[in-house]
């Protein structure tokens, strides 16, 4: 197996909570994550918000320290290097925020928009060759040079996002970060940006991790997905095997919930968790003990109160964390 | 019953007043009739006119809007009514809710007594049986513990929660009609599924019509029997949800529904509307459609084409489908 | 936080040629107008006055406006007229300097605070507040006694009081800006604070600071004015507004003129600052801005 673009290595940020008048507490909003990505491919996050997913693509990017583990990118511990390595490494990973309003300076035209990453070049280019590189990188992104010129304001919401992928893509990093990129858009814009991301890959080999809450997002465009709950990764595998045929209840309560155009009226009604699982005393001490799942799941038994379920392999390529994974692959899909 | 429908919209058009005097026409040539009980979902994307439509129901429009046409609430024309007599309407006869709630709700108020508010206010309840009414509304939309949450603040609730919050004012008066304006599109799927049946059962339970406004199609599915597809303040398709959704006549509803993400086996790129839809000022000659449809003809840009119904309970915009449905 | 952001470009009716905004816009106008007369009038001064605005003619003393001069004359017979035309320079020389340190100066403490927040926050903040605990008066008096009275003393007074003004109103847009996507893209792009604040959040809050600085330089006047009332302004036979005000109130009831006319222009430049303010504020507003 070749060694993969990211490492991500028993992840966990504690963010210090309360205030002046609640008691002091600690959100775990990365808990004991381990995942890796593969160079070349659309690794798609999954999840609900607050789960984690933000803290990740901040952690990623290097905005923000774990509380501890490491980041492996391209063999080398991301927290290890120094300010003046780490600015070099910078023009490796970028990121797509998921407001397109918010996302690019209103004050700057798009010309220099798009050239702000150049800047952690060792080399820097001349003016007239970053200008070169800028407008290939336009027109890679379906944007014409004479746009170039312009304000942010003068676009349209699924235009803007082309302008920030565009200037994630100026250093030709292997890797852009895209949380919730496509989540503001409409849909008929938000197909023309994935078919971008997909078409970027294909050419340019660029890496993405796709961060959203819509699985029929993920399912159009990722390679590989990973299942995030209460910052812990609770399953992963091949997108379409994990969409098909979930192992984690969790993954199969998100698919349920999707409205989808071909799915009319109320859905049928959903197991509910039994009886007995919730009678035993939910105990929200320390992570680490029980599924944080349990409240919600319908396959619990008293194991899951007990011990918390590890990310273990099921099937080849299919990771889950899940006392009754076995029990979702009898289920009727 | 009586034979008047619930809500008549007959002809409404809107338009905003712009700063240099001129007036831009947004909504134009809407009509829609809701009978009690009814599930009517609006689709459009954003900027379509959705939110004007439900404000002009609401009679809510911003000042720079100048609607005409004709509002009927069961019988009575809303747009002849002066403030008073409207804000009878809001909140007893129709109920809404809010896309974002915490900025629909009061962050120095608990949610109980702004449940209780509009109880006192216009059922002239007591404080005392309106806090036990509203106790009794948080337990209807699902709160745990409803008593005790009852005496919290919005922010002290999650989006989900305040959105159940949102959704107890707007029953608490039982509106005849309800018109919600993106009301899952702050809230995760899990949340939104649970929001969204707590709505159905509402309707069931009190007969009450409701307006969904959304962009999600598939929220539209899951809710509306009947639904309207909106493009540049027209209405390009009406009909029951499972035929327009399945058996769309309008090419801007077909490009809508291919544009839907997928997984595509074979690789192939997925479906788009090519372009954006243009801004109100530059609307295409004829179809406001035309400049990114593929199915368009020169007559497209001839005049813009009628409301037509090629069947009962259908009705399309499109010069093309009013030709190729068999008469 | 973020509303749901509308994808349609709005209507293009809305890009209005310049001219049209100016007619639509009667504070821009009339402030703008008022201030260059003002600007005009000062800057006339220093090259010609109708007679040499500190030249005595005892004989013509408290002559009305039109019998001696256009304004009259005052108690020692010099022409009010060019009095006021050379305090009008004095004046908004003074403003000007104060104003433009004070701003320079908060400017840069409001962007620091927001940079650093935390602990430099807190202080930076509470000293602020301290300072504009004081009158410009009290500082005024206090500076005085330290290096004597005159043109350097008003400046740093009222530029002293300037500062918290500032400070607040760019660390309050200054945080708004931070807290924005496009500053963690430009720290993803490996760009740090001090290049930040110069390329992101000085452009984006340049409009909030020249509004302030048309409104706080009405105020600058009218401080001028009452440190020279005091007698803490710019030193005699120097004319200033606020002096020829203090200097009127003996003649209220027999040369009312001496009174009204400075009286008169301060309130003028105050009003013109104030409407060139609102007018800028109104069409620097990001809301009107971000439309096509
Ligand atoms: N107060 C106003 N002044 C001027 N134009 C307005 C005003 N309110 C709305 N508009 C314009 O009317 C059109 C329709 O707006 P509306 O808010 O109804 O859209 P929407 O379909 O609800 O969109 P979204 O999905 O983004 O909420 C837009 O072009 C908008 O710019
Ligand atoms: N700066 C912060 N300070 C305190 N808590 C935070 C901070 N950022 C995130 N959190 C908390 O961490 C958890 C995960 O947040 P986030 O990664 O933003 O979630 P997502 O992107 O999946 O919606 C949430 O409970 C959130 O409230
Ligand atoms: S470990 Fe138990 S509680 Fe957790 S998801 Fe699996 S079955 Fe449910
Ligand atoms: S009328 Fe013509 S342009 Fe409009 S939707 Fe029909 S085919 Fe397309
Ligand atoms: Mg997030
Ligand atoms: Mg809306």
């Amino acid at each position: 197996m070749k060694t993969p673009l990211i490492d991500i290595r028993r992840l966990t940020r504690d963010y210090a909570g309360g205030g002046l008048f609640a008691r002091p507490s600690l959100t775990r909003a990365l808990d004991d994550l381990t995942m890796t990505v593969e160079a070349g491919t659309i690794h798609g996050i999954v999840g609900e918000s607050g789960c984690g997913k933000s803290t990740l693509a901040r952690i990623l990017m290097a905005l923000d320290r774990p509380t501890s583990g490491d980041v492996i990118l391209d063999g080398a511990s991301l927290f290890d290097l120094s300010p003046k390595e780490l600015m070099r490494k910078r023009r490796d990973f970028q990121m797509v925020f998921q407001d397109p309003f918010g996302s690019l300076d209103p004050r700057q035209r798009v010309a220099r928009i798009v050239a702000e990453p150049l800047h952690v070049l060792d080399e820097k280019p001349s003016r007239a060759a970053r200008r070169e590189r800028v407008m290939a990188m336009l027109e890679a992104v379906g944007l014409n040079a004479a746009q170039a010129e312009r304000y942010p304001h003068e676009f349209s919401g699924g235009q803007r996002q082309r302008i920030a992928i565009a200037r994630a893509l100026i250093t030709e990093p292997k890797l852009v970060v895209a949380d919730e990129a496509v989540s503001a858009l409409d849909l008929s814009v938000q197909a023309q940006v994935l078919n971008l991301i997909t078409r970027l890959k294909r050419e340019r080999g660029v890496t993405f991790l796709f961060i959203t809450h819509n699985l029929a997002v993920v399912d159009a465009v990722a390679d590989q997905v990973g299942v995030m709950y209460r910052g812990r990764l609770v399953e992963s595998g091949p997108a379409r095997a994990v969409f098909e045929r979930p192992l984690h209840p969790y993954t199969r309560v998100l698919a349920d919930a999707e409205p989808s155009v071909t799915k009319f009226g109320r859905p049928p009604a959903r197991p509910a968790p039994p009886a007995a699982a919730l009678a035993a005393p939910l105990t929200h001490g320390p992570p680490g003990q029980g599924c944080a799942f349990l409240p919600r799941c319908p396959l619990a038994g008293p194991r899951c109160a007990a011990e918390a379920p590890v990310l273990r392999q099921v099937l080849p390529g299919r990771q889950t964390a899940c006392h009754h994974a076995e029990q979702m692959l009898c289920a009727p899909a | 019953m009586s034979a008047a429908p619930l809500l008549s919209v007959e002809n409404l058009d809107i338009a905003m007043r712009l700063p240099d005097g001129g007036r831009l026409p947004i909504v134009k040539d809407f009509s829609l009739t809701l009978q009690a009980g009814d599930t009517l979902g609006i689709v459009g994307e954003s900027g379509s006119g959705k939110s004007l439509l439900s404000l002009a129901v609401m009679g809510l429009l911003p000042p720079a809007a100048i609607a005409s046409g004709r509002i009927l609430l069961e019988g009575r024309d809303l747009m002849a009514l002066d403030d008073d007599g409207m804000s009878r309407v809001r909140g007893r006869r129709i109920g809404m809710i809010f896309q974002e709630p915490m900025t629909a709700l009061n962050p120095a108020m608990t949610v109980g007594d702004q449940i209780a508010e509009g109880l006192v206010r216009h059922e002239k309840l007591s404080w005392k049986a309106a806090r036990e009414a509203a106790v009794d509304l948080l337990d209807r939309v699902r709160i745990p513990d409803p008593r005790a949450r009852a005496k919290a603040y919005p922010h002290q609730m999650s989006g989900g929660q305040r959105q159940r919050v949102g959704i107890a004012i707007a029953v608490a008066m039982r509106p005849a009609l309800m018109i919600a304006d993106e009301p899952t599109t702050a809230l995760d799927v899990t949340v939104q599924a649970e929001v969204l049946e707590i709505l159905d059962d509402l309707c069931a339970r009190e007969g009450m019509a409701l307006m969904l406004i959304s962009h999600d199609l598939g929220v539209i599915a899951r809710m509306c029997a009947r639904t309207l597809v909106l493009y540049a303040g027209r209405r390009m398709e009406e009909g029951d949800t499972r035929g327009v959704l399945t058996e769309p006549l309008n090419p801007y509803t077909r490009g809508l529904l291919r544009a839907v993400p997928r997984r595509r086996v074979d690789g192939a790129p997925l479906d788009t509307i090519p372009g954006t839809v243009p801004g109100f000022a530059r609307l295409p000659e004829g179809c406001v459609f035309s400049d990114r449809c593929g199915d368009v003809v020169a007559a497209c840009r001839a005049g813009e084409p009628a409301w037509t119904q090629p069947r009962p309970n259908r009705g399309v915009r499109c010069i093309r489908a009013q030709q190729e449905m068999p008469a | 936080m973020t509303a749901p952001a509308s994808s349609t470009p709005l209507p293009t009716a809305r890009r209005k040629s310049p001219g049209l905004r100016l007619a639509t816009r009667p504070n821009l106008v009339i402030g703008g107008a008022l201030v260059a007369f003002l600007l005009g009038i000062a800057l006339v001064s220093l090259v010609w006055t109708p007679l040499p605005p500190t030249k005595m003619q005892i004989a013509l003393k408290l002559k009305a406006p039109l019998e001696k001069g256009l304004f009259g004359t005052d108690h020692l017979g010099r022409d009010v007229a060019s009095m006021l035309m050379a305090g009008a320079w004095n004046s908004l020389s003074i403003a000007v300097s104060a104003v433009a340190l004070g701003a320079a100066v908060g400017t840069a403490l409001g962007v620091t605070v927001a940079a650093k927040r935390g602990l430099f926050e807190a202080v930076a903040m509470r000293a602020n507040d301290v300072i504009f605990a004081f009158p410009p008066i009290l500082s005024a008096m206090m500076l005085g006694a330290l290096m004597g009275t005159g043109r350097g003393t008003a400046i740093i007074a009222i530029a002293t009081f300037m500062v918290p003004v500032f400070a607040r109103v760019t660390a309050g847009a200054a945080s708004q800006v931070w807290a924005r996507d496009f500053i963690l893209a430009a720290r993803s792009a490996g760009k740090g604070v001090t290049r930040i604040t110069i390329e992101h959040v000085l452009p984006n809050i340049a409009n909030q600071i020249i509004v302030q600085v048309a409104i706080q330089l009405g105020l600058a006047i009218l401080t001028e004015a009452g440190l020279s009332f005091l007698g803490l302004g710019m030193a005699p036979p120097a004319p200033t507004w606020g002096r020829m005000l203090a200097d009127s109130q003996t003649y209220l009831g027999t040369a009312p003129w001496l009174a009204l006319m400075p009286g008169l222009a301060i309130a003028l430049t105050v009003f013109g600052f104030n409407m060139l303010g609102d007018g800028l504020r109104d069409l620097l507003d990001p809301r009107e801005k971000g439309r096509t």
